[in-house]
């Protein structure tokens, strides 16, 4: 019986877990302090408008968008997973050197506008429409 | 109750218990994830439009076909102390396309302008078919639960009364087993709790059938062993007796313990004989006119009883001639009758019916019925005291009814007590 | 007349050498098989008791070696084995009777006359006593050589006291002779004194010199006057 009761109790979190709201603002503060510590480092100067926690069934993302229409995406611990700045160029020092020396390489006038990664690839987006795909080891591996 | 309707019932319960939870969950994932998938468009549309409205680019058609629609307004001090940042809810929206109100869901978004403003993206999508979708999945998965109890139970208890068979075939082994008359167990099984409950079983019954030879042979042996003593036993107080210098009253003593020791012998011999017939000695067999011994029997025991005044009526409605042991057969009938005779009352009667395949005496006597339970049993007296009764008559009926395969019945009908001896 | 009794319970082999002599016959005993075989082969003897029930051996054998010596003799077998089969196979081996235990002496007696008389009179078998002779198979009796007439009743009890003379015969072991074997543990002898009442009247009224006696606590007994 006591059993049983565990059983449904552990049942019923899951089902209001599942149920509770799926984006949640938040404060600045309320950040991962490494998430925290990138925003002051690249975007010292511009305006949250919007931060949210993302909580789905087997994850926890946040993501603060600004004023000036930028998004910033983190993962749990606060290591950011994609920088989108709609059409301006993303602040410098995001984009990983390697990359930003291949892109500059195959295309000396674009800029990288959004970047995105995960365990396996980083994905980049110029402002000419150009999309690259890099591996783990910023070896350019698609163009889009 | 059976086994099978016990596990049965004892599934059902729970099983109907976990399957209520599980559908319940799954209905609640199922239509969390409904909304969950609306909630994630609404998300990113609203994302797309606050971006774009803060870039400054032009924001799309409110109406573009999609039957999303949204605005934006600014926020007083007011509303945005009250207002949550992010809000979710379900409301009747009038819908342009469909001109009438249709339930849809609502995401409002509060988001900071960089001049320190707020305001207030409402974002809205139509859900007219959540509510059947969501009790479509509600009947599917009902009807569904539903055949999955039946079947699993189905195949429960068609799988359980497969593997029982073995535990059945043994109870039906028990049932018919009588002692002495062993019959083979054929209740192969590669179950090892049912090989198990085989091998007991069989040295049960070995044990059982063991300790009733024991038995049988004690009692023929015992007897056996006693003819001798009692023999010289009897023969000297015969030798005594022939003593002419006895005087009266040491005759008389003499008398009384030859009397005794009569007895004793022919308890004896009753017992012999009885274990004899259990121990199937009474092999030959012969076509037996019933009929002929019964009026033999009568005659006899008419002569023998003449003092007692009771009054014997035959009826004789057909002739029975068995294939028996003929000395088993004469033994039958002169038990049966003399324990007529001997437990009637005075001026009594004895009423025999005779026909083809039983043979049936009833007589007057005690007014209550006997212990059907003991009757048969060696050394049962209903009435203690009674003399010349060894109480050993109706086990010896019983015991040649069953070596001649003949069945033997007591009834008290009508202040009668009543023997029917039937094939 | 000798007879040889071969017992090997020394108890009953007294009794019955005892009762034997009593009956002045010359008697012999042998308590095993080696014994009664090394006497058997000596001597002959008119009447053996055999008791198949011996410590070194089967006392049918006994019989059999008997047989093969093809020495005269009558021979009862005594055994506490009262089975149809010992019965026959007893029988069938040559024995002229077989007599199970327990017995009464009045029994034993008659038997061991009923065989001598056999042997000796080949088919002549009248049995007598006083003034009176019977036939067992024709059932006939003679007073003073006249035939008389008996009921079936009254010549079965005549017979039974005349092969046991002068012994206490008791109503238990008439009802069990004469009313058969299911006859022995009725509740009462009534009937078996009603049948003697009335044969003592015919043996009165017929001229005999017999008489059957009342033995007080016991029985009857069958005298010459």
């Amino acid at each position: 019986m006591k059993k049983m009761i565990l059983f449904l109790a552990c049942v019923f979190t899951l089902v209001a877990n599942v149920s509770a709201d799926n984006y949640q603002p938040i404060t600045r503060d309320q950040l991962p302090q490494k998430a925290q510590t990138f925003l002051t480092t690249y975007f010292a100067d511009a305006k949250i408008s919007l931060a949210r926690k993302e909580i789905d069934v087997m994850e926890l993302s946040y993501d603060v968008i600004f004023t000036n229409g930028c998004k910033v995406e983190f993962d749990r611990k606060g290591n950011w997973t994609e920088v989108d700045c709609v059409s301006t160029a993303l602040p410098i020092g995001i984009v990983p050197s390697a990359i930003e020396s291949t892109i500059k390489a195959h295309y000396p006038d674009a800029k990288a506008i959004k970047i995105e990664r995960d365990h396996r690839e980083y994905d980049v987006k110029l402002n000419n429409r150009v999309e690259l795909t890099f591996n783990k080891k910023m070896q350019l591996v698609d163009i889009d | 109750m059976k086994l099978t309707t016990h596990a049965i019932r004892s599934l059902i319960a729970p099983l109907a218990l976990i399957f209520t939870i599980w559908a319940t969950v799954f209905y609640f994932i199922l239509s969390d994830e409904l909304i969950d998938e609306v909630d994630d468009q609404l998300e990113v549309y609203s994302e797309q439009i606050i971006r774009q409205w803060l870039a400054g680019e032009t924001l799309p058609d409110s109406t573009d076909g999609s039957n999303n629609t949204y605005y934006i307004r600014p926020l007083s001090s007011t509303e945005l102390s009250m207002g949550k940042r992010v809000e979710y809810e379900f409301k009747n929206v009038y819908i342009d396309s469909r001109r009438e109100e249709e339930p849809a869901r609502v995401m409002h978004t509060i988001f900071e302008h960089n001049d320190g403003s707020h305001w207030k993206l409402t974002v809205m999508t139509p859900v007219y078919e959540r509510n059947e979708v969501i009790s479509t999945i509600l009947i599917a998965t009902l009807i569904l639960l539903v055949l999955m109890l039946v079947a699993i139970i189905a195949t429960f208890a068609w799988a359980f009364f497969k593997h029982m068979q073995p535990l059945y075939r043994v109870l039906d082994h028990l049932d018919n087993y009588a002692i002495g008359k062993r019959q083979p167990l054929n209740n192969d099984t590669n179950v090892t709790e049912f090989q198990r409950l085989n091998a007991s079983v069989e040295d049960c019954i070995d044990r059982v059938e063991r300790a009733y030879e024991r038995e049988r042979r004690f009692i023929g042996d015992a007897a056996h062993e006693l003819q001798t003593p009692l023999a010289i036993c009897q023969n000297r107080i015969e030798m005594m007796m022939e003593d002419d210098a006895l005087t009266e009253q040491q005759m008389i003593e003499l008398g009384k313990m030859q009397q005794t020791m009569a007895e004793l012998i022919r308890l004896n011999k009753t017992l012999l004989f009885l274990s004899k017939i259990e121990n199937n000695q009474f092999i030959e067999s012969t076509e037996v006119d019933v009929n002929a011994k019964l009026h033999r029997q009568i005659e006899m025991l008419a002569e023998v009883y003449e003092a007692k005044g009771i009054y014997v009526n035959l009826y004789e409605k057909g002739q029975w001639t068995l294939n028996a042991n003929e000395e088993l057969i004469t033994s039958l009938i002169s038990n049966l009758m003399r324990n007529a005779y001997l437990h009637n009352c005075p001026e009594g009667s004895i009423d025999i019916y005779i026909k083809e395949g039983a043979l049936c005496v009833a007589n007057t006597g005690d007014n209550q019925p006997l212990d059907k339970e003991k009757l048969f049993d060696r050394f049962y007296k209903a009435h203690h005291g009674k003399k010349h009764s060894n109480g050993l008559g109706l086990s010896i009926v019983k015991a040649i009814c069953e070596a001649s395969h003949l069945n033997i019945t007591y009834s008290f009908e009508g202040d009668k007590h009543l023997f029917s001896v039937f094939c | 007349m000798k007879i040889l009794i071969i017992e090997d319970d020394l108890s009953f082999q007294e009794i019955l050498r005892k009762t034997l002599e009593k009956e002045r016959y010359i008697v012999e005993v042998a308590p095993d098989y080696r014994t009664g075989l090394t006497k058997l082969s000596d001597y002959t003897y008119d009447c053996i008791l055999l008791d198949i029930n011996l410590p070194d051996g089967n006392g049918l054998n006994l019989l059999r070696e008997l047989k093969e010596m093809k020495k005269t003799g009558s021979l009862i077998i005594i055994s506490a084995r009262d089975t149809i089969e010992d019965k026959v196979e007893g029988l069938d081996l040559g024995a002229d009777d077989y007599l199970p235990k327990p017995f009464h002496l009045a029994e034993l007696l008659s038997r061991i006359k009923s065989v001598l008389r056999r042997s000796n009179h080949g088919g002549e078998q009248l049995i007598g006593y006083g003034n009176v002779k019977a036939n067992p198979h024709s059932f006939d009796v003679w007073v003073d050589d006249t035939k008389v007439d008996l009921t079936r009743k009254e010549f079965d009890l005549l017979l039974y006291f005349l092969q046991r003379p002068n012994r206490i015969v008791s109503k238990s072991m008439l009802a069990e002779a004469i009313w058969g074997d299911h006859f022995d543990d009725v509740d009462n002898y009534d009937f078996v004194y009603a049948q003697i009442k009335n044969l003592r009247k015919r043996l009165t009224t017929l001229n005999t010199n017999i008489e059957i006696v009342a033995v007080y606590g016991m029985g009857y007994k069958l005298v010459m006057n």
